[in-house]
């Protein structure tokens, strides 16, 4: 008895105090994180982060609340990137001494918001992308904030009523999706296209140009990932004048025009070859940042080279012009063999019916 | 027996009972059923001869604190047993102890001590064959001590009982532990914090947007583009490809 009435105690003891340490020690192990980078800087880093708290300081609460929610962003975007290295490389990351991997993963992250920024350009309407890019920098931010958060609530409720009605979906369900918090929206109308698919699937065949095989692997993906790749793989088709024949009018052509196919793909290529191969970043990781750049460069420019002629498109006379352009006219010349890939969706579905 | 008899009697015994002098039973003799009974006055005959006999003898006498002396030599700093003892002997204030009681006692003490407790009272008892005890005295007598021992111990405060002080005690070094646990966690951090009292936590607790500064600056619109959730990302491609993204 007493020994029970011991132990009891004891376990009282214990499980009262034990959320206040276990959250004291999280906040501890934050705080002696960040004191620990801190202290592994460089003096001059050292002083130019003390800079930047003393400009952060003297920024509005409303801009000092944008940049904690981008920084938020920024570290996913820097997750993404990681884990779109192979595993090796993502190890080799790993290993690098603190500052030196603060830089790799910066510079992957800077890449990766090029290849995101070439997205995302391609995607939206012309005139909006002109407005941006016109912008004042101070208001681009809040600019494309405003006008992601219209379109958003815009394709969600016409999504939600499009895939509710093809799903069979109650209207007071539909209503419910409606009334869902902004941050669920999006992730809820990916779900319910990712099932509606796979409906559309059972009842007509798989999509054109897809094997069973290909599709399975698809299915087992995240909603997210599901949605990119069928996108591409439309998109794809649609740049080169074919049917998509994935929930909208349902006409399929079965002759697809190989050739138009096939230059799609290529310009696709080189659009992926215009971006720094974020093995090339990992591998130069013990170079200067300055040799690094100036390498990467380089390589870009060989592997877009490489695509020009596999892909035929550039051949002869042509390609060896662009071979012995300086830089940044050779950048201009790829952007222009480019442009076909930032034609809006819109204008390829109206043009095509 | 006529009444009258057994009226005497009854008498005669009240007065043995109460341990009278031999005077009294003489007073006795004036009584007048004596006057015509020859038993009854030969019974009161008999009992003074005893009386007288009884009072020729020399009177058992224990000497004063004999239990106190003895205890104190063989077990020394027993007090608790030796006040047992006293309180044992004083149970009839009349017993007296033969005079070679300590002797007895002394010489039978070691083979006791094995014996269990009642046995040992009881056999202690024994070497007073003088004093007619009853029998099982020892074991009524531990009886009482030991409900006595229990009543104290249910009289005693909450807070002197033994478990509740040894849970108090257990509770205490929980909470030493706890205190210990957490010192010993936030010393690194203690310490550096004396090191570098320059450092402003609120700095370090933004060190995130400090370190990625550049980047969260940029204003041009790949920055502003790919800072888009992902999901959002998708949803803006899909109203694209929907026709639905308005200028």
């Amino acid at each position: 008895m007493k020994r029970l009435h011991t132990l009891l105690l004891l376990l009282a003891a214990l499980a009262f105090l034990a959320p206040a340490f276990a959250l004291r020690a999280d906040q501890s192990d934050a705080l002696a994180g960040a004191r620990a980078r801190f202290e592994a800087l460089a003096p001059a880093e050292r002083a130019r982060i003390e800079e930047r708290w003393q400009r952060y300081q003297s920024l509005s609460p409303d801009e000092q609340h944008e940049l904690d929610v981008r920084a938020q962003r920024a570290k996913e975007l820097r997750q993404r990137a990681e884990q779109r290295l192979a595993p090796p490389l993502r190890a080799r990351v790993q290993e690098l001494p603190a500052a030196q991997r603060e830089r790799i993963l910066s510079e992957l992250v800077d890449n990766e918001t090029t290849r995101i920024g070439a997205r995302m350009r391609a995607i939206l309407p012309p005139e909006v992308v002109q407005r941006l890019e016109q912008a004042r920098p101070e208001d681009r931010t809040r600019y494309f904030a405003k006008y992601q958060a219209q379109q958003r609530k815009r394709v969600t409720n016409y999504m939600f009523e499009r895939l509710g009605a093809r799903l069979g979906l109650a209207k007071e369900e539909i209503d419910g999706l409606k009334q869902l918090p902004e941050e669920q929206r999006a992730a809820r109308v990916l779900e319910l296209r990712q099932r509606l698919t796979q409906a559309e699937t059972r009842e007509q065949g798989l999509p054109p140009g897809l094997d069973q095989e290909q599709w399975d692997a698809w299915l087992a993906l995240p909603p997210e990932e599901f949605f990119e790749r069928l996108a591409d793989h439309v998109r794809e088709r649609q740049l080169a004048g074919v049917d998509a024949g994935i929930g909208r009018s349902g006409a399929r052509r079965p002759e697809i025009p190989e050739q138009n196919l096939q230059r799609v793909r290529g310009l696709r290529r080189l659009q992926e070859a215009t971006q720094a191969e974020p093995a090339d970043l990992v591998e130069l990781a013990d170079t200067t940042p300055e040799v690094r750049a100036e390498e990467v460069v380089a390589r870009t420019r060989e592997r877009c080279l490489r695509v020009l002629a596999e892909e035929r498109l550039a051949e002869g006379a042509e390609l060896e012009r662009l071979q012995h352009l300086p830089a940044p006219a050779f950048a201009g010349a790829v952007h222009e063999l480019l442009a076909p890939l930032r034609a809006p969706w819109k204008a390829q579905v109206q043009e095509k019916h | 027996m006529k009444p009258d008899c057994r009226s005497f009697r009854i008498r005669l015994e009240s007065t043995l009972e109460g341990a009278r002098a031999q005077s009294e039973l003489t007073s006795l003799a004036w009584h007048e059923h004596l006057l015509a009974c020859a038993e009854c006055r030969a019974l009161l005959e008999s009992e003074e001869a005893l009386e007288l006999l009884l009072e020729s003898l020399p009177k058992p006498h224990l000497p004063p604190r004999l239990a106190r002396r003895v205890l104190a030599r063989l077990r020394a700093g027993d007090e608790r047993r030796e006040a047992q003892l006293d309180r044992l002997l004083e149970l009839d204030a009349d017993t007296r102890a033969p005079g070679d009681l300590a002797r007895r006692v002394l010489a039978g003490l070691e083979a006791e001590r094995v014996q269990p407790a009642e046995t040992r009272l009881d056999a202690l008892l024994e070497r007073a064959r003088a004093v007619d005890l009853p029998e099982g005295l020892g074991k009524r007598v531990l009886a009482h001590v030991a409900e006595e021992r229990q009543l104290t111990r249910r009289r005693k405060p909450v807070l002197m009982r033994n478990s509740v002080r040894l849970a108090a005690a257990a509770g205490l070094l929980a909470l030493l532990f706890a205190w210990a646990v957490w010192h010993k966690s936030t010393a690194p951090t203690r310490e550096r914090d004396v090191a570098h009292e320059s450092v402003d936590p609120r700095m370090l607790e933004h060190i995130e947007v400090l370190e990625q500064w550049d980047f969260l600056r940029r204003n041009d619109l790949d920055a502003v583009l790919s800072t888009l959730p992902h999901s959002d990302q998708l949803l803006l491609e899909m109203g694209s490809e929907e026709g639905l993204l308005g200028g």
